[in-house]
């Protein structure tokens, strides 16, 4: 029976893609934002306490219908409404209103709850390199045990151009001391090891960010372990900003080049902009085809939209009845599928992962194992692998929370796991010093089937 | 021997009282028995409820005069905010092609060409519709609502239930393959207030609920300008701006895309190699 409209239908058919594909499995995202703290120390207004009694009420409803565990983690919410309310009345400044909200959120001790408050939140949607996130120095670091080393320098940053080198290890930034702040790190996460991992280098990345034309002053441990003082200038990133609804605006970088082995390569910090970096992500498969192998490096990917990990194996996988894992709400179960593409890569995937890669990045590299498509190496993954929504507040403020599990094929579950890479395989200060990415010559080699006695150690399980 | 006359009475006392329970809700269960007999009697029948639907959403007469029908609509996902654009085109013969331009997200393409239903999503990619989401696809996208007997084993009329103020007759549909839904229609206009099914895609059914809002006349049929849809935790809301019926349409509207055609064909391929 049509009724009335075949309108009406036609938004039924709309309904059966958008809604799920629009949802996001990004914890890595609120992690890093979640991290950030900018204060207004001014007494909140009448009119701002009234607004931010408003969202608490409105958070605290939508996680109470929404989040995907209707025990909600055994929590007794109406209690913790009571108990958090009169905080929430109390809170004078905003600093004690986010205290109030983030310690109601945690109490679930879940992935993919983030609280941004509204400066930081406006901040990151400003545009042109304006935003006091947007400099870079171009330095990626790891913590590898207790020293924070350089991993890799970005071509033409200011780093590079001072003869910044991976392997240096970052001794202090901006006057603060690394080790210090790994011990209290320790301190707080130690029975936490995936998340103190996550923390750890989160927070070391984001203190290397900065206001566009400012300097950061970092003290280096070089290369002949001498100690040098230098100011490196944090270059705009003037590249334009991906938006996705209310999610803070953010850049996506790829990358794809050839390496050598006849070896493709593929990066890319996030599953998201799908309308840029799938099209990328299909000119490199193509121009790959005659590859014996191609390295996919989801290393510091921070997730993102499930259907873009949806698309990308369909260029990997030909079976149009696999699927990565099951999203679960209270009331539906959907699956990842695989919808196989017209030219399938038959070639060897190698996929690298480390304690930076989260969420889809996790579902990513898990799945496409699972399917018999991929080798994983590198260091497991952050073990933040739920399916979030978000919301901007009444206050400004932004929300995210989970409303989806995941299980995978294979009926495992990643949250507060983690996935382990199949060739366990991490960075060392003399190897980056001698421009070797120890995950990457691993898979390299594994593609090239070549093995020497000195490769013995890297070649730990692999198969 | 009060104290137990007492007892023993008061204890009679409630077990009268509860045997006098059970014969007043007795009672009243034959007389509401009786009440839905009665109102059972003079309730519609589904076909005949679809009928009113019908002739009050514009009647036989005009949608036979309808060849075609476009339209333009703004949609928007919450509580993500994600916004977007949507345009479709729809023909009698059944062909549809609907795109929709999300921010964020890209152009998202689908069509009937008669033959093949179809998929092409920036993220996903290309894919034909098949299954038990085709089955839902054939229902929904016949273009005449008048000519709709043949897809159902049943439809019936379950009773009447009050929605947002509307007193509405609750029809329950039975397709011949895919799951029973029901829809609410007023009593006072027969034009639908909403509806609840499963909808099928490729990664698995979902429960919605979708509901109608300001219709307004276009060539003599009445047509919701507004439709809000709920499932999977997430709200869209759809925004007519315009509707046009029996445009001269471009030779090309419903035809394949590329990808489509070679994935049609990829199909073909497989099935006669079996």
């Amino acid at each position: 029976m049509k009724s009335k409209s075949s309108k009406s239908r036609t938004s039924i058919w709309i309904n059966s893609s958008i809604i799920v594909l629009a949802l996001l499995i990004a914890s890595g995202l609120g992690t890093g934002c979640s991290m950030l703290r900018s204060y207004t120390e001014p007494q909140l207004t009448n009119e701002e306490r009234a607004s931010n009694l408003e969202s608490f009420e409105l958070v605290w409803s939508t996680i109470r219908d929404k989040h995907w565990d209707p025990d909600l983690a055994g929590l007794d919410w109406q209690a913790v409404h009571d108990q958090v309310l009169p905080q929430v009345e109390q809170a004078r400044t905003s600093r004690q209103y986010d205290h109030a909200i983030r310690g109601m959120l945690k109490r679930f001790e879940q992935s993919h709850f983030a609280l941004l408050p509204k400066d930081v939140y406006k901040d990151m949607n400003v545009s042109d390199g304006k935003g006091k996130r947007d400099g870079k120095t171009g330095i990626k670091v790891r913590f590898i045990g207790q020293q924070l080393l350089v991993t890799e320098v970005e071509k033409d940053s200011s780093a590079a151009k001072m003869g910044i080198q991976p392997g240096w290890e970052i001794r202090k930034i901006d006057g603060d001391s690394v080790a210090k702040h790994i011990r209290r790190l320790e301190r707080v996460f130690k029975d936490k090891p995936n998340l103190f991992v996550l923390v750890s280098n989160s927070s070391a990345r984001n203190k290397l960010r900065g206001e566009g034309g400012t300097n950061k002053t970092i003290v280096f441990r070089d290369g002949s372990n001498r100690t040098r003082k230098l100011d490196v200038p944090l270059l705009a990133n003037t590249e334009e900003k991906y938006r996705l609804g209310a999610m803070p605006g953010m850049i996506v970088k790829f990358e794809a080049r050839r390496l050598e082995g006849n070896i493709g390569y593929i990066t890319f910090d996030s599953f998201m902009d799908p309308v840029r970096i799938m099209p990328q992500f299909e000119k490199a498969i193509k121009s790959f085809a005659d590859c014996d192998g191609i390295i996919i490096d989801v290393r510091g990917n921070l997730g993102g939209l499930p259907g873009i990990a949806m698309g990308i194996a369909g260029w990997l996988v030909d079976d149009e009845q696999e699927y990565f894992g099951t999203l679960r709400t209270r009331d539906s179960e959907l699956r990842l599928v695989v919808n196989p593409r017209l030219n399938v890569y038959q070639g060897k995937v190698a996929i690298l992962i480390d304690g930076m890669s989260v969420s889809c990045a996790e579902i990513f590299p898990a799945g496409l194992r699972d399917m018999g498509r991929a080798q994983l190496f590198g260091t497991i993954t952050a073990g933040q692998v739920l399916a979030a929504t978000f919301m901007d507040l009444p206050n400004g403020y932004f929300l995210m929370f989970p409303f989806a599990d995941y299980i995978s094929k294979n009926g495992d579950r990643f949250e507060g796991i983690g996935v382990t890479p199949d060739v366990e395989v991490d960075h060392t200060r003399a190897d980056l010093l001698s421009g070797r990415d120890n995950a990457l010559h691993a898979a390299m080699l594994w593609i090239n089937e070549e093995t020497t006695a000195s490769d013995s150690d890297t070649l730990v399980g692999l198969k | 021997m009060k104290t137990t006359n007492t007892k023993h009475s008061r204890n009679f006392t409630i077990l009268m009282a509860i045997l006098t329970m059970l014969f007043v809700a007795n009672t009243c269960l034959q007389a509401a028995e009786q009440v839905a007999d009665s109102q059972q009697e003079i309730l519609p029948t589904g076909k005949e409820v679809v009928e009113r639907n019908i002739v009050a959403s514009g009647g036989y007469e005009a949608f036979a005069k309808l060849e075609n029908r476009t339209a333009k609509a703004t949609i928007i996902i919450n509580p993500a905010g994600i916004k977007g654009k949507i345009t479709t085109c729809h023909e009698k013969s059944g062909k549809i092609r609907v795109r929709m331009n999300m921010e964020g997200l890209g152009i998202i393409d689908k069509g009937y060409d008669g033959q093949a239903f179809w998929e092409k999503n920036p993220m996903t990619g290309p894919r034909l519709v098949d299954g038990k989401e085709r089955a839902m696809m054939v229902l929904l996208t016949q273009f005449n609502p008048t000519e709709y007997e043949d897809h159902y084993q049943k439809i019936e009329n379950i009773g009447t239930e009050t929605v947002a103020g509307t007193d509405c007759y609750m029809v329950r549909f039975t397709p011949k393959t895919i799951k029973a839904f029901t829809v609410w229609f007023s009593i006072e206009s027969a034009l639908e207030v909403k509806r609840e099914m499963t909808i099928y895609n490729q990664m698995g059914e979902l429960e919605m609920e979708m509901r109608n809002y300001d219709y307004r006349e276009v060539d003599g049929i009445k047509i919701p300008f507004k439709t809000i849809s709920r499932g999977f935790n997430m709200e869209e809301v759809i925004t007519l701006s315009r509707v046009v019926h029996n445009q001269e349409l471009p030779e090309n509207r419903f035809t394949l895309p590329n990808e489509i055609k070679q994935l049609v064909a990829r199909s073909e391929k497989k099935v006669s190699s079996r």
